[in-house]
């Protein structure tokens, strides 16, 4: 397996604040990372610095290609997709529409729109409607099938689960498994344990802007772990 | 009624169409940048400007002086783009693009003087003014045209928007700049390419409004606030919102002028602009806040 992405001493500052500091991670092809924090521990930080969306220091790599300066826009047409915290579909735009300019990143649109379609089959029948009249949950959904569509080798997702109803929250871990299936490395960043240990996948536990662990979703201590983490 | 018609109605869609087109480029640039330019009086006569120096004053064909207008309005505005607006696009403060624009079309003006020393030019290619009589009824081709443009041209943009790809593009970036960008949509592609447009409309907007204007560098303030006024009735990021903000502005300007006098024209823009703050802040159509400007 080679790795899809490389994050080396990732730092992120907002004016003098210090967002991140010093973080390394790998994803490889068809691997889930999860990364889990507290509320304000960077989380968002590190997916925008990887992403282009915020400036960052430290290096990004995507599949051997070092992205350095290229611009969120141009990171996105790279492969990098990104599932931002919020949603951020286009409200005005019909569900169709919202895939259709995600799929153009696609070598092959309409195929981008049939696989966001293959596992989010939910989204057809609102095909029609605008986005801004979805709920949360449905919106978030969207936001994911929006992304796929774009074929990434590389999805970042921020807090799908955020906010969704229990019965979504496992609906989207089933969705997070497929995407993991299509061969995608998928960074993905939550506050809900459970998330990690569903998914069984490798764990980085964020504190304060830096990783202060290493888990395993299947670890039985994980919890307390966590706990203890976030509490600190 | 014909007098209503003659003086209230005409007049009014006349003055209501140039207030639209103002608005019609300010809601191109402002939804993709978050930017009002404040340089747009001085584009609007970098066309007719542009002409008269190439033909009037160097003699060469008009039509090659079209096309070398068209040529600087383009290079103005993709400069203007790059340092007057792309650098301040989210900044989340209006403070610097308001002195930016503005900076930029004082620059404009100066430069703009230089052909004709400041002096104003009367345009002798424009549409002619002369009121025709159709069954007491009076009206002239400059009226007429301004107004099937504006109308044709918030159509034609209305289509590009709904129908094509760029145009897709266009209103995701209107309506969410991370969004856009996660999806690979450049910010800065869209903030040009909606500067080349508002540029276009630019060119059209000063062909027709030298039928009753002198061309010179300083195009009153009067036009860029009747536009702004449009635009905020509309809604700032509403295309088609700008027929009803143009119409609106047009009518009650002209209303006010004919029953009032000239003095209350800008009273009467200023209390509808009041209103739309007070009871409309999204305009009829629109998403955006007017109070963030
Ligand atoms: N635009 C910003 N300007 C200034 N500070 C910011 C900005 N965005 C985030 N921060 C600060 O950076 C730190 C990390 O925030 P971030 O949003 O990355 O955390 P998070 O882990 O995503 O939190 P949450 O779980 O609430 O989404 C916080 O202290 C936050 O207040
Ligand atoms: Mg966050």
């Amino acid at each position: 397996m080679s790795a899809a992405l490389v994050v080396e001493n990732l730092g992120v500052r907002y004016g003098g604040v210090t967002a991140l500091r010093d973080v390394s991670l790998s994803v490889d092809e068809g691997q889930i990372l999860t990364v889990l924090g507290a509320n304000g521990a960077g989380k968002t930080s590190m997916l925008r610095g990887i992403s282009g969306l915020v400036s960052s220091t430290g290096t990004v790599t995507h599949h051997g290609r070092t992205l350095g300066r290229l611009d969120a826009a141009a990171r996105a047409r790279a492969g990098l997709g990104h599932v931002l915290e919020g949603r951020h579909v286009f409200p005005d735009l019909t569900v169709r529409e919202n895939l259709h300019l995600g799929s153009l990143l696609s070598p092959k649109p309409a195929e981008g729109v049939e696989r966001a379609l293959a596992l989010l089959p939910e989204l057809e029948e609102m095909a029609g409607r605008k986005a801004g009249r979805l709920s949360g949950g449905q919106q978030q959904m969207l936001a994911i099938a929006r992304a796929i569509s774009g074929s990434p080798s590389v999805l970042l997702l921020d807090e799908p689960t955020n906010g969704l109803a229990p019965m979504l929250v496992q609906r989207t871990i089933d969705v997070i498994g497929a995407i993991q299936e299509l061969g995608v490395a998928v960074l993905l960043v939550e506050q809900r344990v459970e998330v990690a240990q569903a998914l069984g996948s490798e764990v980085l536990v964020l504190q304060r802007g830096e990783v202060v662990g290493t888990a395993h979703g299947t670890d039985d201590d994980l919890e307390d772990r966590i706990h203890t983490a976030y509490l600190a | 009624m014909t007098d209503f018609i003659n003086n209230v109605l005409i007049p009014g869609a006349a003055g209501g169409a140039t207030a639209g087109l103002f608005a019609l480029a300010f809601v191109v640039m402002y939804r993709t940048t978050g930017v009002l330019n404040f340089a747009h009086g001085q584009l609007v006569m970098l066309m007719p400007l542009g002409v008269l120096v190439v033909s009037d004053l160097w003699g060469l064909p008009v039509v090659l002086g079209l096309v070398v207008a068209v040529l600087v309005l383009a290079a103005v505005v993709l400069m203007e783009e790059r340092v007057a607006i792309r650098p301040f696009v989210q900044s989340g403060h209006a403070m610097p693009w308001i002195l930016s624009t503005l900076g930029f079309s004082v620059v404009l003006a100066e430069l703009m003087a230089i052909p004709y020393r400041a002096q104003p030019v009367r345009f002798p290619w424009g549409i002619s003014a002369k009121a025709h009589d159709l069954g007491g009824i009076q009206v002239s081709w400059a009226e007429i045209a301004i107004v099937v443009a504006f109308i044709l041209l918030v159509a034609a943009l209305t289509i590009f928007d709904r129908r094509t790809t760029t145009g897709l593009r266009l209103r995701a970036v209107a309506q969410d700049k991370d969004g856009a960008a996660a999806i690979g949509i450049s910010p800065g592609a869209a903030s040009r390419l909606s500067a080349l447009i508002a540029g276009g409309i630019a060119a059209i907007t000063g062909l027709l409004i030298v039928s009753t204007q002198l061309v010179s560098p300083e195009l009153g303030l009067t036009f860029l606030f009747n536009g702004f006024v449009a635009a905020a009735v509309g809604g700032l990021d509403s295309l088609h919102g700008v027929i009803a903000g143009g119409f609106i502005v047009g009518i009650v300007g002209q209303t006010a002028a004919t029953y009032m006098g000239g003095n209350y024209v800008q009273i009467a823009m200023f209390s509808v602009l009041l209103v739309v703050y007070l009871t409309r802040p999204h305009g009829l159509f629109g998403r955006a806040s007017v109070r963030a400007v």
